[in-house]
């Protein structure tokens, strides 16, 4: 039995018919880990602020100071709780899958419609791996996530929000979906300018480049996010598998390095498309 | 899509977590910790304002104070002065005056002076005569003869007669 490798996030029950996944059910824990934070952050506001304030300030403040620097002073009020939510919460769910026990902890769940499903939890896989073997055995339909072993196979309580398409993609929409929102608050019906413009042919052909490029930011923002974050753990798996001790330092180090690159190219993704998106004449500037 | 384990419901819940997410933390963490900072940016904008009015003010303050106290040391030399001046005339007066009154007190004297003298040389003269006429009386007796004496007498009271009748 080789190292649980799959490209979908593994069902592990359902919730009044929805399907629950390890990656949704991190969502949760993740977002439970924000709202603590919050929570904690912002107990007691005061004008000589405390440690715990001071920590927030310090991370809002170097965030806010960031944003604006893309974005502009004026618009940055505007923008800011988006970027900064996109940033705080892609960073902590890149986290959350180097967690240990994330991807370890394994349960079998008896079907998809149970709803008591968690029958076993099995011990971690660095466990599995030191008593089954050192040569990971990867199948094709394994790399692809098709499922090849029916239901009973046991899989990883937890997933990285991030390591899930359908996470990286809601951002990528919303992302995308407050683009134009934004580009339409701010410059009204001229915004469509930029996309249906029979002022000349250019400027007709350029439209309908826009009109793909909106398409590609989605799935250039959903894809990237999924395929680093997703090869981190990958790597981290095998590498878990192939020497289970000390190996996987460096690596985590690096796929912790990873988490704060990617939720920082996500947000300044969506900065940066935000300001474009927000000024007039912005085909002139675009790529 | 399927293959990559994207499924509708999923895609949409994870849009809600995210919404959620977006929602709550712009409420409880963002507002909250950037009205703090704005809070405290105007107070620390305000106080170094206040304080650098506060210097302008102690500045302006300290030029009044060595104005004043310029004007009072003027002032005071000038006092100084007029009563310098004042006091030497004043002295100049009185050694005047004491000079006037001495000169007159003077005068005053020499005249009290003159006078007794006159009148003790007057009581002198008036007494002169009896002494001279009790010195006779006492010496000549000794001295002469009766018939000189009587001699002498009569010649000097014919002196004398004679000299109170010129007299």
């Amino acid at each position: 039995m080789g190292p649980h490798i799959s490209l979908s996030a593994e069902k592990i029950g359902s919730l009044f018919g929805l399907p629950i996944t390890n990656s949704l059910l991190t969502t949760w824990v993740v977002m439970a880990i924000l709202f603590i934070l919050t929570y904690f952050f912002t107990r007691s506001i005061q004008l000589i602020p405390g440690n715990l304030q001071q920590v927030a300030e310090m991370i809002l403040d170097m965030l806010y100071g960031l944003f604006a620097s893309v974005v502009g002073k004026d618009k940055i009020k505007q923008f800011f709780p988006l970027l900064a939510s996109i940033f705080l919460f892609v960073m902590i769910s890149n986290w959350s899958g180097l967690l240990p026990g994330v991807g370890s902890i394994k349960i079998t769940p008896k079907s998809s419609n149970s709803s008591e499903h968690a029958l076993v939890t099995q011990v971690a896989a660095v466990e599995q791996i030191v008593t089954t073997g050192l040569k990971p055995e990867l199948t094709s339909d394994e790399v692809r996530g098709v499922s090849n072993t029916g239901e009973h196979k046991a899989v990883p309580l937890f997933r990285g929000p991030t390591a899930d398409l359908n996470t990286t993609l809601a951002l990528a929409l919303v992302a995308v979906f407050s683009l134009q929102y934004f580009g339409f608050k701010s410059l009204g019906l001229g915004y469509l300018k930029k996309f249906i413009n029979f002022a000349n042919p250019i400027d007709f052909f350029l439209g309908i480049l826009e009109l793909i490029s909106e398409l590609a930011k989605v799935i250039s923002f959903a894809f990237r996010l999924f395929g680093n974050i997703f090869a981190g753990e990958v790597l981290l798996t095998v590498i878990a598998f192939l020497m289970p001790v000390i190996a996987p330092l460096p690596f985590i180090g690096l796929e912790l390095f990873v988490g704060v690159i990617q939720a920082l190219v996500f947000s300044m993704l969506t900065a940066v498309f935000l300001n474009m998106a927000t000024t007039a004449h912005g085909h002139e500037a675009a790529h | 899509m399927e293959a990559l384990g994207v499924e509708l419901p999923l895609l949409l819940t994870q849009i809600l977590n995210f919404s959620i997410v977006l929602f709550v933390l712009t409420k409880f963490l963002y507002k909250p910790i950037l009205k703090a900072l704005d809070e405290r940016r105007r107070r620390i904008e305000e106080g170094l304002a206040w304080s650098e009015k506060a210097q302008l003010e102690e500045e302006k303050m300290t030029k009044r104070k060595q104005e004043t106290l310029r004007e009072a040391r003027d002032e005071a030399r000038v006092i100084v002065e007029n009563a310098k001046k004042d006091a030497q005339r004043l002295r100049d007066d009185i050694v005047a005056a004491g000079h006037q009154e001495v000169a007159s007190l003077k005068v005053r004297q020499q005249k009290e002076l003159e006078a007794q003298f006159e009148k003790m040389s007057r009581e002198l003269a008036g007494k002169t005569v009896d002494i001279a006429a009790a010195m006779v009386q006492q010496i000549l007796p000794d001295v002469l003869t009766s018939t000189n004496q009587h001699q002498l007498v009569t010649s000097q009271l014919a002196k004398i007669a004679k000299a109170h009748e010129v007299k």
